[in-house]
């Protein structure tokens, strides 16, 4: 340590508090809410790096959620559609049925129609 | 800390044993933490309240501190931050009027207050940062390796920052003091051990 730093040195010694000081901190100290399990919890987001890393994790969160939501209206909608696809199959299906049995119908109705004509 | 341990302190209420523990940890640390907020702010009533909010928020740590050691360092480390926050929250800005204080005795070998002023004033006009490497290192008589670990920084940043606090310092005490005043050539640019 050179002159310059000793001066410094000198220069930033310690000083003590205004008298009273120390009874003053005891005193308000006192009249705190106890610390406890609780208080701790929420001093966690009174630091500000925790209060940005619970932020971050909360948005990922609700990120994470939105994302969650959107896939499950995405698979519901196409299960829907698959669903009404195969009803309107069904549906064409049985058209075709009905229309050949009306086809046969209508083949056996003509035959009789030219028999008793004759 | 006076037959108390840091483990007894958190109970549920302000009572005997934590009473005694708590106001322990204050009379012993006052002095330190009423004096970074002091040499970094220049200002006493400012100082006292951040000392006040320090150790306030002393009482909600003490279920998590582990030793007496463990209490000093966290006490310095959360006195620097909040120095800064304080400093930067009511925009204070110190002005360096140097032309203000008569001009001291460089000469003289006993502690002259003048100069220390002086110095003060120099060291207060320093980055927030530098300002509080000087702080703990002339104040607190703190290695680099410690301060590095209390403000949880890098070694070598400590290092260059404290060099570099060191000779603004000269510089300026050069232009203040005249040619005269505090040089030494030898350390110019060497970092802080």
């Amino acid at each position: 340590m050179d002159r310059f730093e000793r001066q410094l040195h000198q220069a930033l010694r310690r000083v003590d508090p205004p008298p009273g000081f120390a009874e003053a901190v005891i005193g308000r100290a006192a009249a705190e809410p106890k610390p406890g399990r609780w208080r701790g919890l929420a001093g966690i987001f009174q630091m500000p790096a925790r209060r940005w890393a619970v932020a971050t994790v909360a948005g990922l969160v609700l990120l994470a959620g939105i994302g969650y939501e959107r896939e499950m209206r995405r698979r519901q909608g196409e299960l829907a559609s698959r669903q009404v696809i195969e009803a309107l199959e069904i549906t064409a299906e049985q058209f075709q049925i009905a229309r050949r049995h009306v086809q046969r119908l209508s083949a056996v109705w003509e035959t009789a129609g030219e028999g008793s004509q004759q | 800390m006076g037959g108390v341990t840091l483990t007894q302190l958190p109970a549920a209420a302000l009572g005997s044993h934590e009473e005694t523990g708590f106001a322990d940890l204050v009379r012993r640390h006052q002095a330190m933490v009423y004096s970074i907020a002091y040499h970094f702010l220049g200002d006493p009533a400012l100082a006292e309240e951040l000392a006040q909010d320090v150790f306030l928020q002393l009482f909600h740590h003490l279920p998590r501190l582990e030793s007496p050691r463990h209490a000093a360092n966290w006490l310095r480390r959360v006195a620097c931050h909040r120095a800064i926050d304080f400093a930067r929250k009511r925009s204070l800005v110190r002005e360096v009027d140097l032309g203000s204080v008569p001009e001291p005795s460089i000469a003289a070998a006993e502690p002259d207050p003048l100069l220390n002023e002086k110095l003060r004033r120099l060291v207060a006009s320093l980055p927030e940062k530098q300002r509080l490497l000087v702080i703990l290192r002339y104040q607190e008589e703190m290695e680099p390796r410690e301060i590095a670990e209390v403000l949880k920084m890098r070694l070598p940043t400590v290092r260059t920052q404290l060099s570099r606090a060191l000779a603004l310092l000269r510089k300026k005490a050069g232009e203040l003091f005249g040619a005269g005043g505090f040089r030494e050539p030898a350390r110019q640019g060497r970092e802080v051990d």
